[in-house]
Order: C-alpha cells, then sequence, then structure tokens
C-alpha cells in the first residue's frame, strides 16, 4: 500500500519494526548505508519516514534538514531520549512526530496510520475498523452492520477496536483488561466477562453472530484464523 | 546478612558520636568576639615580654637603689615610660584584636578564597599562611576533580540507559507479535528491567537543586491516573485490583518528581501483594493513601525500608528488594519536600501514605 523508509542503524531494530509495518500490508526499505541516504531516498520515494536521531555519520536532524530541502513526505523521529528539549527539536527540525524507544507496537502504529491518513487520504474521511462487513467507527464509537447501526459503552467499544485492530490473531484477556485500564477504566476477571458477553449479545442483535470467537485458554478472536 | 548490619550500626555510631563533639565544640565556640576575652588571650600571648619587663624593672630599681641613685631620677623615667607605653600599648592591642576578628569571622565558611585570607606578618605567621594557602588550592583541585567524575559518570550512564533501550525496543517488538500468555509475562518482565535502567538516570537526577524543579499547579488525580495507567499490565497479569477513589485535589509541585515518587511507592506494593487490592485515597491534610493487601513490613525492618540497599534480612526469601526504589522515594522526599510514613502488619498489608500540606493548594 504505503512505501515506508526506515533509518536506524539497529539492524535488529530495524528489522523488526520492517516487520511489523509490512505486516501491515506496506513495502519497506531499510538503509544500510549511511552516507548516501538522500540517494537512497530519491530511488525509493517512500511516503513516510521512519529516522533515528543517533545515527553514524550524521545524525537524525540532518537528514531530515536534507530531505525537507526537496520534500515534505511525513518524517516521525525515533529516539531513546524523550525529554522534552529532544521532542521540541524534532518537530523544529522538520519532523512531524517524535516516537520514543522502548515503544508499544500499538502507539507504532497509530502515529504510522495518523500520520499516512493526514497525509495521503482525502478530506473527510472517517477512521474506521472493517471486518465481515461490520464497520467500527472510532469516532462516534458505534457499529454498523448492514442497516444496523449500534450505539457502544466505552468499554465494549475499546474491547471491540482491540479485537478488530488484530484480527485474525487471538488477544488475551489480559491484554483486553490492560487496555481498559490504560483508559482509566479499572476492571477485573468478572467484569471483562460481564463485558464480552454484553458486547456479543448486543453485536448478536444486529445479525452478527459468532463474530467475536473464544479460544478457550487462550484469549479471543476476530476475523479469521 | 547479619554481619553487614552491625557494621552499619557500628558506622552509625561512630557517626553519631563524631556528630556530638563537633556540635559541642560549635556551641563552645561563641559566634560574637568579645573584647574581654580577647584581652584576656592578649596578655596570656604576650607574657613572656611582661614577664621580661617585669624582670628587667626589678633589675634596674634594684641596681638603682644600691647604687642610690637620685629617686626622683628613677621615678621620672618610670613615669615617662608608662605614658609612653598608655600611647602604644592600646594601638599594638587594637591591631591585635582587629586581625584577631577579621580571622575569626572568616571560621565557618564553605568557601575560602586566597584574597580572603589576611596578610602574614613575620615568619611564624607567614609559614601558617603558606600552610593554608597550599591547602585552600588542594581543595578547589579536588572539588574540581569530582565535579567532573560526577559529570563523567552521568554521561556514561546516560549513553548506557539510550542504549539499553534499544535492544528492549526489539524484544517488545517481537513479543507483541503474538498475544500469548508467556509473550505478556515476558513483555511484563522487559517493561521491569525498563523500570530499573531509568531508576539510574533518576539516581543521578535527584542531585539537582531546588531550582532545578518545575513547579506547578497540576491535577493530583491526573497524575495518580497516569501512574496506575503504567502499572496496568502488571496490574492485570498478577490479578490484584484497584480502587482508587477521586481526591479532587489541586497540588503544586514538580509533576516528574511527584509522578517517579507514586510509581515506585506503587510499584513497591504491587511487587510484595500476590492477591487482593491496591487502595489509592486521601485523607485530611491532605495525605496520599496508598495501601495494600500484600505481604507486608516486619516491625523491625520498617524504619529501615529507605536505606539504600536495604535487603530485609533473617532469610526471608520472599523478601527480595534491592533496595533502589524506596531509597530513591527518600530522596524524593527531601527534593519536593513531602514526607512519606509507612505503615504494616506482617500478612495484612502496608500502608504508604505522602504528606502534601505544604504542596496543597485551596480549591477555587
Amino acid at each position: 500500500m504505503y512505501r515506508i523508509m526506515i533509518i536506524e542503524d539497529e539492524f535488529s531494530l530495524a528489522d523488526a519494526i520492517k516487520r511489523q509495518i509490512e505486516g501491515w500490508g506496506n513495502e519497506v526499505c531499510l538503509v544500510k548505508d549511511f552516507q548516501n541516504v538522500m540517494q537512497r531516498f530519491i530511488e525509493f520515494d517512500p511516503h513516510l519516514i521512519l529516522i533515528d536521531i543517533m545515527l553514524p555519520f550524521y545524525n537524525g536532524y540532518y537528514w531530515c534538514t536534507e530531505i525537507r530541502k526537496v520534500s515534505s513526505v511525513p518524517v516521525i523521529f525515533i529516539s531513546s531520549a524523550s525529554d522534552n528539549m529532544n521532542i521540541v527539536m524534532a518537530i523544529n527540525m522538520g519532523g512531524d512526530d517524535f516516537i520514543a524507544k522502548p515503544f508499544d507496537l500499538n502507539v507504532l502504529n497509530a502515529k504510522v496510520q495518523a500520520i499516512l491518513r493526514r497525509t495521503y487520504d482525502l478530506a473527510g474521511k472517517v477512521p474506521i475498523l472493517e471486518q465481515n462487513g461490520a464497520i467500527l467507527n472510532l469516532n462516534d464509537m458505534t457499529l454498523s452492520y448492514e442497516e444496523a447501526k449500534l450505539e457502544l459503552t466505552k468499554n465494549e467499544f475499546l474491547i471491540l477496536q482491540t479485537l478488530m485492530e488484530n484480527k485474525g490473531k487471538v488477544v488475551s484477556r489480559n491484554t483486553l483488561m490492560t487496555r481498559l485500564w490504560e483508559d482509566d477504566c479499572y476492571v477485573e476477571e468478572n467484569t471483562l466477562t460481564v463485558n464480552i458477553t454484553r458486547l456479543r449479545k448486543k453485536i448478536e442483535q444486529v445479525g452478527l453472530v459468532d463474530f467475536i470467537k473464544t479460544k478457550t485458554g487462550k484469549g479471543y478472536i476476530v476475523g479469521k484464523i | 546478612m547479619g554481619n553487614t548490619s552491625i557494621w552499619r550500626d557500628n558506622n552509625k555510631r561512630q557517626g553519631k558520636n563524631m556528630a556530638k563533639e563537633i556540635k559541642e565544640y560549635g556551641e563552645k565556640r561563641n559566634t560574637k568576639v568579645s573584647i574581654i576575652r580577647v584581652f584576656a588571650c592578649y596578655l596570656r600571648q604576650y607574657r613572656f615580654t611582661i614577664f621580661m619587663y617585669i624582670i628587667f624593672i626589678l633589675i634596674f630599681r634594684g641596681v638603682f637603689c644600691l647604687y642610690q641613685v637620685e629617686k626622683e631620677a628613677v621615678f621620672y623615667g618610670t613615669v615617662l615610660y608608662f605614658l609612653l607605653l598608655l600611647i602604644v600599648l592600646p594601638m599594638h592591642f587594637i591591631h591585635y584584636y582587629l586581625k584577631h576578628k577579621e580571622l575569626f569571622e572568616l571560621k565557618g565558611r564553605s568557601y575560602l578564597e586566597v584574597k580572603q585570607i589576611p596578610d602574614a606578618k613575620g615568619l611564624i605567621e607567614n609559614d601558617y599562611r603558606e600552610l593554608l594557602l597550599e591547602w585552600v588550592e588542594n581543595t578547589v583541585k579536588e572539588k574540581s576533580r569530582l565535579r567532573i567524575y560526577k559529570e563523567d559518570s552521568i554521561e556514561f550512564y546516560s549513553t548506557w540507559v539510550h542504549q539499553i533501550k534499544t535492544p528492549i525496543a526489539v524484544m517488545k517488538l517481537w513479543l507483541q507479535e503474538e498475544d500469548t500468555e508467556e509473550n505478556g509475562r515476558l513483555l511484563l518482565e522487559l517493561s521491569r528491567i525498563e523500570q530499573y535502567a531509568d531508576m539510574v538516570l533518576s539516581y543521578f537526577r535527584l542531585d539537582a537543586t531546588a531550582k532545578d524543579l518545575v513547579i506547578r499547579e497540576y491535577s493530583l488525580d491526573e497524575i495518580i491516573r497516569s501512574c496506575i495507567r503504567r502499572h496496568a499490565s502488571w496490574f492485570v497479569t498478577k490479578g490484584i485490583s484497584v480502587r482508587y477513589e477521586k481526591t479532587d485535589l489541586k497540588v503544586l509541585t514538580d509533576k516528574k518528581w511527584l509522578t517517579f515518587m507514586i510509581e515506585q511507592i506503587l510499584s513497591n506494593a504491587i511487587k510484595y501483594t500476590d492477591e487482593g487490592s491496591i487502595t489509592i485515597r486521601a485523607e485530611e491534610g491532605p495525605f496520599l493513601y496508598i495501601e495494600d493487601t500484600g505481604i507486608g513490613i516486619a516491625k523491625e525492618d520498617l524504619p529501615r525500608i529507605f536505606e539504600k540497599g536495604f535487603t530485609g534480612y533473617n532469610g526471608r526469601a520472599d523478601k527480595k528488594s534491592t533496595g533502589i526504589g524506596l531509597y530513591l522515594v527518600k530522596r524524593t522526599v527531601d527534593l519536593l519536600g513531602t514526607p512519606v510514613n509507612v505503615q504494616s502488619s506482617p500478612g495484612q498489608g502496608t500502608a504508604f501514605s505522602i504528606d502534601l500540606r505544604k504542596n496543597y493548594m485551596e480549591l477555587e
């Protein structure tokens, strides 16, 4: 779908990020020659660049400035220093966003998606998640299927969002609960069970049967395996 | 383990004795320079001269007597001499007194500049002065060396922390690919490694002075919620619930350090609680309470939990702690001025309380 360029000299990290981004259906290029970054940039013509601040020869800020001379392609800085000065400098140097190591996959995903959407999607498009015809509206927390539109509670929405973001992969109960906690909802085991049961009942009412499957002992899954 | 605690107790005792001596010396030393005392010292210092002078008078009076010199001549000479003395003596004494005062007032300074040391008169005074100058120079060099060493250390550890975050990031990405229980547990341990790495930087930053703090008004609830969020996966994996009573308080403090303090205490609470809940609430004061239903702390250990490197003793295998977290809490207390208190009953739980009385802002 999109072409993403990663300028990171720690190969293992770059490779891990590459796997993730390729998993979302994008084409990824890893820069290996840190003296001729510009050449690679022109060849590959990426939609988005992930660049580490600490690099051999020249640092990330330098490359960003160079890239900005010829292009306004979105740039996300990666760094292990997350203190404010670094973030300010990154933005002042023409960066669009900043992510601190070690980062959460969800955060990386969210930032990349947000920037791609902001830069390349047409105005007016609503952020959604889709599976089997069911459309989850990320703005107003509703689920639409065929003609019906369901209002979801915050908990139900978060659970469904997490499941759909990881469609085709099993999501453990712990992960779901952690996601709710991170939204200041300190649920316990049985609360989660209750929420999922209620959610299932709700979506069954609009005709989606067996949308959320249980994998005993492991968690829940949405979509084909 | 038993041996190290005896060693620590001995050092403490020595330290206490020394402190007592210094205090007594300080009390003996007057803060004011009393003229009478100085005059007494003056007389004592020049007693040799005075003594020789008295001998001189006695010898000459004796000789004049024996030679039957005119009493008037002797008397006249003596009077003249005493008049001279009356003029010269006070001048000499005042000079002496002023010099003493100057030197006396230089005492107790933490920093002495070379040009502040008064001039020396005479060989002996000069010897002392030069000795003093040598030592002042040594101190300056030593201070400078220590400062450079410390800056080097901070730089080294900062780099180290940044380096170690990369493999942690890689591992996180790999583990997040498949959401299994094992991966979840591994991810949890990874974030603990990350937490310890961050503690290294906090340790160095704790040497900050008050002027490095950024004091603003913050919502205490927001700070608490961010701390809970950061520990969410630990809570969930251990199956501990949280009881959070909204405080609706505003505090005037440095957000970074207060967050750090609450996080460390929360970390400690989760670490030592296997089941049950952790309660976060505020009480009249205000005091912020973080209470757990964990294994608790023995009474003998309570006063020592904030010591650097204290790991609990008596071979209780379940009491493992590197003694860093709570030590850093204590240092943060000194920095922020928010005393922390602990109460605990083994087997029932522990309650930490943060005294926010100095940081409290009245609600509008």
